[in-house]
């Protein structure tokens, strides 16, 4: 079986903190992983691993059938046009229009007649319901148009794998459920690959292919929606459940907290 | 801080990624050429204007002042002694030499210098930088490379103006209150000028204009932490400019004298 994206045993301490502890997993082409958890159960800290953002301490991944951590600079830079991500925050940039931030991959890194440069950009932002806003500068159009248009710059270069950083923070839900819909369009029509790091039920459910439960640096739980769904974790029935009461450590034990007051 | 050991240590850190990012950028100028990658003439034009079209005014301003209140100062003590016309080539050769590219340094580092690390710094906390890198563009190339070069070029073509209008407020004391000729003015300050001076400025100002684009740059690229951190970085990179532009003078001008 050939793997898009294959995780073995990851580790990463920042200090004396454990952030990521023996995280291991594989997505095939074309499907849709969601990687759930709280915040700051190592989440993002891992989506900045799987693209080569940060190093791990121990374990290996293998990107596109490359082990990424031995390329070299280069060969990383040329990985990576095959590989779109779509930040949290969009992080379109702000001293270009927004038709310029979606073809400044294709001016990078495809030798192209302008004209064609043009005519692409404009398809992938018709792709993402944004045909006519090239003019604009990202800081005249909203937040939900924003992380449209970072998706449609993902797109830019027809990558075979896509990344998704939290892509509902913000968003209403309607705009929510238009990106979970291009997301499942773009793996069962293009059969581009998706990993999706979010915290939103709701959406990871409705797109997922296979689900990665995160908590505290650990893999609690992973497999299909209705594997996940029919848990019997405790901290996984939590967060499916959104409660604020169970396993999962919110407050501090009353004399914990009594000792702290008392400093 | 705790300590001096730590300090040094923290410092030396510094210095090292600096020199590596300068290095690096130095690379990227000639790596540029056979990988097809140079700066576009657009962002050049446009790094250009930012950095040295619009600081003229401001260079000038200075400039000029500084030449009335250099003039002024030194007749008054000249006139004593009866050597009034000396003060056109006091006014040429200070110009040229020191104050020209020193006086240029600092205006750009105070203008340009914080513009780019707070652009960079903006930049790196709203994640644009590391988009930038998973693109597979290389920000050094990208960002410092062009700033650099434009920096390089405009402080240079700034120090020029503000040798230029320095000595005109020398010679309007000069010519009205101390009722020097036009052209005696102007011929005692060529007589004064050598070309080594006016080289002696430039090769200095070249160097300065390198400094202040790498510490804005690095200053913006280090940033960590929201707008605070971008705030910071603003002004730390004018405090380390102008301290670093008066040591290099201060190493160029060991330099020259000894030449």
């Amino acid at each position: 079986m050939f793997y898009i994206l294959e995780v073995k045993k990851l580790e990463k301490s920042f200090g004396s903190h454990k952030v990521l502890d023996e995280i291991s997993f594989s997505v095939e082409k074309g499907k849709i992983l969601v990687i759930l958890g709280m915040s700051g159960c190592g989440k993002s800290t891992l989506l900045k691993h799987l693209i080569g953002v940060l190093k791990p301490d121990r374990g290996e991944i293998r990107l596109l059938g490359q082990e990424i951590m031995r390329l070299k600079p280069e060969e990383l830079d040329q990985l990576r046009r095959k590989v779109g991500i779509l930040y949290q925050s969009a992080a379109l940039f702000n001293s270009m229009t927004v038709g310029e931030n979606v073809a400044f991959p294709l001016r990078e890194h495809a030798k192209l007649d302008e004209k064609i440069i043009q005519i692409v950009m404009r398809i992938k932002l018709e792709l993402v319901g944004l045909s006519g806003f090239e003019n604009l500068m990202p800081s005249q159009i909203s937040g939900g148009m924003k992380k449209r248009v970072g998706l449609a710059r993902a797109l830019a270069l027809d990558p075979e794998i896509v990344f998704y950083d939290e892509p509902g923070a913000g968003l209403d839900p309607v705009t929510l459920a238009m990106i979970d819909q291009l997301i499942l369009d773009l793996s069962r029509k293009l059969g581009i690959t998706s990993v999706v790091v979010t915290h939103e039920i709701q959406s990871a459910f409705r797109i997922a292919d296979q689900m990665v439960m995160m908590h505290g640096g650990k893999i609690l739980a992973q497999g299909s929606p209705s594997e996940i769904r029919s848990s019997d974790n405790p901290i996984v029935r939590q967060f499916m459940t959104g409660s604020a009461e169970g396993p999962i450590p919110m407050k501090r034990e009353s004399d914990e907290y009594l000792k702290s007051l008392m400093g | 801080m705790k300590n001096p050991s730590q300090a040094l240590k923290f410092s030396l850190h510094h210095l090292d990624s600096f020199l590596l990012m300068a290095g690096l950028t130095l690379y990227w100028m000639v790596a540029g050429f056979w990988k097809k990658k140079v700066p576009s003439l657009k962002e050049m034009i446009k790094q250009m204007l930012e950095g040295g079209v619009k600081s003229f005014t401001l260079v000038s301003l200075v400039s000029f002042f500084l030449g009335l209140t250099l003039a002024m100062l030194t007749s008054y003590q000249l006139q004593k002694l009866g050597g009034g016309i000396l003060v056109a080539g006091l006014v040429g050769v200070s110009f040229t030499r020191e104050l020209g590219p020193l006086l240029t340094a600092i205006v750009v580092a105070g203008r340009v210098g914080s513009g780019i690390a707070a652009e960079l710094g903006t930049m790196k906390v709203s994640e644009e930088i590391e988009a930038l890198e998973t693109m597979g563009v290389n920000p050094i190339r990208y960002l410092v490379l062009p700033r650099f070069l434009a920096l390089t070029w405009m402080v240079p073509c700034l120090t020029l103006f503000s040798n230029l209008i320095g000595m005109m407020g020398g010679y309007i004391i000069g010519h009205f209150t101390l009722d020097i000729d036009t052209s005696y003015y102007c011929s005692r300050t060529f007589e004064a000028l050598v070309v080594k001076d006016i080289q002696v400025g430039l090769i200095k100002s070249f160097s300065f204009g390198a400094l202040i684009s790498l510490v804005g740059c690095y200053e913006g690229l280090i940033v960590q932490g929201g707008a605070e951190g971008v705030g910071k970085a603003t002004t730390l990179s004018v405090v380390a400019s102008i301290i670093l532009v008066i040591i290099v003078d201060c190493l160029w001008n060991a330099v020259f004298y000894f030449l």
